[in-house]
C-alpha cells in the first residue's frame, strides 16, 4: 500500500487531483484507475471527512473502482451510461485542474495590488439635485418670513376634553345613611332604597352596607323569593 | 464638444458603473457609437499613458484610476493591505470569472464540494453579483462584479489569462483535443 502525504484537500475532486499530481500522472482514465486504491485508502484512514461530503466521495470512489475493474479485466465492456460517467469524471477533473491553476493566477494578480480606484461621488444621490452654493441668494428677511410661516404651521396646544366627574358613593357613607334610616323608620325594603340610585355601583354599595349592618347586628334581612325584594328591619335591643 | 469628451466628463462625474444605454439616452446617440467611443477613449488613455482606465463589463462602463497608479492612491488614502483570499475562495472566484453567468450547482459540479458559504461571503464582500433568474427566488446565477475587476487590475474579463478558451459555453471542458480515449 502507498502512503502519501497530502496537503489539506477540499472535497473528492481536490483529493483526486492531488493524488494524480503526487504520482506525477496526467489526467487520463488509466491514471485514474491507478490511484483508485489510494483514493479509497485515504477515505478509510481519514475519519475527519465531513459527513455531508461522504456521498460525493463515495460517488467518485465508485467511478474509480469501475475504471480499475476495466483495467484489470480488459474484456469488460462499459455500458453507454458508464462510459458517460467516466468521461464526465475525466472532464470535471481536467476542468477543476484548470480552474485551480487559474485561481492561483488570480490570487497572484490580486496580490500585486494593482487596484483600480473609482469615484463614489453620486452614490445614493442620483435622484437629488443640489444647487451650487454660489447660486444661492438668501436675504435675512427671507429667513424671517420663513420662520414666521413655520411658526404658523405649529398647531395650538390641544385643550383637554372636560369630563364630568360623578360623585361616587362610598361604603362608609352608605352604612351611615342606612343606620340613620333604620333608626327613623325601623324598617324599609331594598328596592325602596335603590329606587333613586345613580348607577349600578350604588346598588352594590347599598347591598354591601346592609350586609355589614346585619353583621353588626343593627338589622335583619328577609327575602321571600329569589331576586325578590328584601325586607330590612331594625333589631330591637334586648329582644 | 466632442462626444468622447462628453462621455469622459459624465464618467468622471458619475463615478459608478453606468449603462451604455443610459449614456446613449443622455447624449442622444446610438449605443454602438457610445461603445466604440468608450473603447477609443480607453485606447487613448493607454497610448498616452494617462492615469485613467475604463472598466467594461456587459453593458456597463466605469471610469477608474489606472492600475499602475494604485500605489500612489493607496498612500494617499492610507489603505492597508487587504486580507488575502483563501485558495478555496480563489477557486470559486476563478470559475465565476471565466464561466459567468453560472449557477451554484454548476460551480459545485466542477469543485465537487458545497460552495454556498464561500458564495455568500463573496456576495457580501461585493466581489460577485448574484442575479435572480427565475423570479421565484430559487435560482440564481453568479457573475464577477466591477469590484473584482478593480481588485485584479483588469479592465474587462477578456483580459484574464486564456479567457477566450476557458469561457466557451457548452461542454464542461471546451478543448476536447487533449482527451485521451481508453
Amino acid at each position: 500500500m502507498y502512503s502519501i502525504k497530502l496537503e489539506q484537500f477540499e472535497g473528492p475532486m481536490d483529493l483526486l487531483l492531488q493524488l494524480i499530481e503526487k504520482n506525477e500522472l496526467d489526467i487520463t482514465r488509466v491514471s485514474l484507475a491507478r490511484v483508485a486504491d489510494q483514493f479509497i485508502e485515504y477515505m478509510e484512514s481519514n475519519h475527519n471527512l465531513p459527513l455531508e461530503q461522504m456521498a460525493d466521495f463515495l460517488d467518485t470512489a465508485a467511478r474509480l473502482l469501475l475504471l480499475k475493474s476495466k483495467a484489470l479485466l480488459p474484456v469488460l465492456q462499459f455500458t453507454e451510461e458508464e462510459e458517460e460517467e467516466i468521461v464526465d469524471l475525466e472532464e470535471r477533473l481536467r476542468l477543476y485542474a484548470l480552474f485551480k491553476e487559474k485561481a492561483m493566477l488570480l490570487g497572484g494578480m490580486a496580490e500585486e495590488q494593482r487596484y483600480m480606484f473609482s469615484r463614489e461621488a453620486f452614490v445614493g444621490l442620483d435622484k437629488m439635485f443640489l444647487p451650487d452654493p454660489s447660486m444661492l441668494r438668501v436675504l435675512s428677511s427671507d429667513l424671517e418670513s420663513a420662520l414666521k410661516k413655520l411658526l404658523d404651521t405649529i398647531p395650538d396646544p390641544e385643550k383637554l376634553k372636560e369630563k364630568i366627574l360623578r360623585r361616587t358613593i362610598r361604603l362608609e357613607e352608605k352604612i351611615k345613611r342606612l343606620k340613620e334610616l333604620i333608626l327613623q323608620r325601623t324598617k324599609f325594603t331594598f328596592f325602596e332604597i335603590i329606587r333613586d340610585r345613580r348607577d349600578h355601583g350604588e346598588i352594590v354599595v347599598s347591598f354591601l352596607a346592609i350586609l355589614e349592618l346585619v353583621r353588626q347586628k343593627h338589622m335583619t334581612v328577609r327575602q321571600e323569593d329569589n331576586f325578590g325584594d328584601m325586607y330590612v328591619e331594625k333589631i330591637v335591643e334586648g329582644k | 464638444m466632442e462626444i468622447g469628451s462628453k462621455i469622459e466628463s459624465i464618467l468622471l462625474a458619475y463615478g459608478e458603473p453606468i449603462a451604455l444605454s443610459k449614456l446613449a439616452k443622455v447624449l442622444g446617440e446610438q449605443e454602438d457609437v457610445i461603445r466604440e467611443t468608450v473603447e477609443k477613449l480607453d485606447a487613448e488613455y493607454l497610448e498616452q499613458r494617462r492615469g485613467f482606465a475604463i472598466l467594461r463589463k456587459e453593458n456597463f462602463v466605469q471610469l477608474v484610476s489606472h492600475p499602475d497608479c494604485a500605489e500612489s492612491i493607496r498612500k494617499l488614502k492610507r489603505i492597508e493591505d487587504e486580507t488575502t483570499l483563501s485558495p478555496a475562495t480563489l477557486e470559486v472566484l476563478s470559475i465565476i470569472a471565466y464561466r459567468s453567468p453560472i449557477t451554484r450547482s454548476e460551480i459545485e459540479m466542477i469543485r465537487g464540494v458545497n460552495c454556498s458559504s464561500i458564495l455568500r461571503s463573496l456576495s457580501i464582500r461585493g466581489l460577485v453579483d448574484r442575479i435572480e433568474e427565475s423570479g421565484d427566488g430559487r435560482s440564481y446565477t453568479y457573475s464577477p462584479s466591477f469590484s473584482l475587476l478593480k481588485i485584479l487590475g483588469v479592465k474587462t474579463l477578456e483580459d484574464l489569462p486564456e479567457y477566450a478558451n476557458l469561457s466557451r459555453n457548452g461542454k464542461l471542458y471546451p478543448d476536447q483535443k487533449e482527451s485521451v480515449s481508453a
